[in-house]
């Protein structure tokens, strides 16, 4: 059998000749590169995540006391800048012992993490943290599905990457090593700079044109989906806010009794639900403490964490489907002042 | 005088020249009927008032005078109101806890207007009258009124075998949820077809926020279906999510039902799997045959 023609990329500075010369090595070459750079590609993805949501990211490090020495904080902020930095290196081809050692050693940790929560689900223990893997919570999977996707998702690319190394040239390519340094940076930029931009719908689950009914958490019988906690958003207009049962929503609630009570006395607009993963005697004592002229419904912690980036959010639905979303509370005045 | 509510002079005025035939007449009325009328308000005629309307009658507190829990007690709740209206023959008026102004009144029973529904409402005239400021704890209120200690306090959770008609006693909410769910019309044929011995055995808990939305469904259900096409029965558990006959069923959360066809278990429906309670049951006797 002839041997397969395989066209390489044409080296470049920054690239070596290999050791072996066959067109066999070739192919591994390509194989090598072509593995590398999706394994970049999906770190990348995986920064992106991450970076958009870094409240979700830091709550988890600190839920799986990663970041008892130098802060949890710190430790997204390491964690992203390598994870970005190891994509854009292997993206651009960049597969020397110094790119490929931490990158192994990054997918052992995100498996040993995804590894952790599928081990405690099988022996019928709760997660470690709410969401699972490395893809924050944009990403919404089972501790099973988290560990058997990373598994096939970064194993066989990172090992394949491992085939058809450059044998000598520049250990340091300097245009792609600046490259993912500035990665790096940028990641750490974006996630410091992530909670005050308008990114809520890209982070999360929850954007317009999303059906309730498809918002869900869990499987079997463990599975919850948002209609099942308010039944009610199949049909007509509502609004919904999510919220933590706190003293700073406790002085937003006269503002929502202030709508409540338009509505009540003939004013137009849709109904309002609160909620929140409040437990029932901290549901109660809330009632009593501030009053609210409105339902506070309970639902599950996974299912609600990918929802959100900061509390309060909230959101507008018409029969069923999500139209309209905010940061903090709905835009009462909106329906109160008339259009 | 009224509480938290908008009052001109110009209304207090007229309220008060109105007051003085109404006021002889309401005595004459009172007088005889006694504490009757405390617990029944009246089927008056006349405008609600703006804000104190909409009462509907809820389960989830139990009225407790000088800490004997009253059994024979009505307590309604405007969530939009933000307000509790209590009745017992053993207060002399109808009482409004305000949530918002913590303050309550004494409501004239004539100033009460029961619907066909059951709902009641203040009426616009409605003389209000302030009697104290409560105070409120973690899962109650209490304030003294003419001496004696009158608290709203959270009802036990409903526990153990039970049927449809006990939990609607309980809580009226399950009654009024059951009215706004419309089944299928076309499943409940499909159900009424079916030769088998069906029984639906529904564990849930009282204060489980999910069980609230499903359970008035599964009991719109258990109305609709005929005794022998399916039987519901209903097991509350209790807060704590420990009982035996959870153990016993392997019962890990609530809402669940147990479906046994011929007297066998053939599957079970669990949480969100109830929203559409007819095709649920309908797909788990399927699955089984």
């Amino acid at each position: 059998m002839a041997d397969a023609t395989v066209t390489a990329p044409a080296p470049t500075s920054d690239t070596a000749p290999f050791a072996g010369s066959s067109s066999s090595a070739g192919s591994l070459r390509v194989v090598g590169t072509v593995a590398g750079a999706f394994l970049g590609a999906v770190l990348l993805v995986a920064v992106w995540a991450k970076a958009i949501a870094p409240a979700a990211f830091v709550e988890e490090i600190a839920n799986r006391g990663l970041g008892l020495v130098i802060g949890p904080v710190a430790v997204a902020y390491v964690a992203l800048a390598l994870e970005a930095g190891l994509g854009v290196w292997l993206l651009t081809g960049v597969r020397r012992l110094w790119v490929l050692v931490p990158g192994a050693l990054l997918v052992a940790f995100f498996l040993f993490l995804t590894g952790q929560d599928y081990a405690r689900d099988l022996m019928g223990l709760e997660p470690v943290a709410a969401s699972c893997g490395c893809f924050g919570n944009l990403v919404v999977r089972t501790p099973a599905q988290a560990f058997w996707q990373d598994l096939a998702l970064l194993v066989p690319p990172l090992l394949l990457a491992f085939l058809g190394r450059p044998a000598n040239g520049s250990r340091v390519p300097k245009v792609r090593t600046v490259l993912g340094i500035v990665a790096a940076v940028g990641a750490v930029l974006l996630a410091w700079k992530a909670p005050d931009l308008p990114l809520d719908d890209l982070a999360t689950r929850l954007k317009p044109g999303v059906r309730v009914a498809d918002l869900c958490a869990g499987e079997g019988e463990g599975r919850v989906c948002l209609d099942t906690v308010v039944p009610e958003l199949d049909q007509g207009s509502h609004l919904v806010v999510l919220a933590e049962l706190n003293e700073e929503l406790g002085a937003e609630v006269a503002t929502i009794n202030a709508y409540m009570d338009y509505r009540h006395t003939g004013g137009d607009g849709p109904d309002v639900w609160l909620v929140t993963t409040a437990e029932h005697a901290e549901r109660q004592a809330f009632f009593w403490q501030w009053a609210p002229a409105f339902d506070l419904l309970q639902a599950p912690e996974l299912l609600l964490t990918p929802l959100y980036r900061t509390l309060p959010r909230s959101f507008a639905v018409v029969d069923g489907e999500v139209t309209d979303t905010w940061s903090g509370l709905p835009p009462f005045e909106r329906w109160q002042d008339g259009p | 005088m009224t509480i938290d509510r908008p009052d001109s002079p110009t209304d207090r005025a007229s309220r008060t020249l109105c007051a003085v035939p109404a006021l002889a007449l309401l005595a004459l009325l009172i007088v005889p009927v006694g504490t009757v009328l405390t617990a029944t308000p009246a089927t008056a005629q006349g405008a609600p008032d703006p804000l104190f309307k909409d009462f509907e009658q809820i389960g989830q507190f139990s009225l407790v005078i000088d800490g004997k829990v009253q059994e024979d007690a009505d307590i309604f709740q405007s969530e939009a109101a933000g307000a509790i209206l209590v009745m017992c023959s053993e207060l002399d008026q109808p009482i409004l806890f305000n949530l918002r102004s913590r303050q309550i009144a004494k409501v004239p029973i004539m100033s009460l207007a029961k619907r066909p529904t059951g709902d009641v409402d203040i009426l616009a005239d409605a003389p209000l009258v302030p009697a104290g400021t409560f105070s409120v704890g973690t899962d109650g209120a209490s304030v003294n009124v003419d001496g004696r200690t009158v608290a709203l306090e959270e009802r036990a959770s409903l526990i153990g075998a039970h049927q449809a008609d006990e939990l609607i006693n309980y809580d009226p909410a399950y009654a009024r949820g059951a009215e706004s769910y419309s089944p299928n019309e076309s499943l409940i044929q499909d159900l009424r077809g079916q030769d088998k011995d069906i029984r639906v055995e529904v564990f849930f808990n009282s204060k489980c926020g999910v069980c609230k939305k499903m359970v008035p469904r599964i009991i719109k259900l258990d109305q609709v279906l005929e005794d022998d096409v399916v039987q519901f029965s209903y097991y509350g558990v209790p807060d704590s999510y420990k009982d035996p006959e959870m153990e016993k069923k392997d019962i890990t959360g609530v809402p669940t039902g147990i479906v046994y066809v011929n007297g066998k278990e053939v599957g079970r429906i669990v949480g969100g799997q109830w929203k559409i309670p007819e095709l649920a049951i309908k797909n788990t006797i399927l699955k089984a045959s």
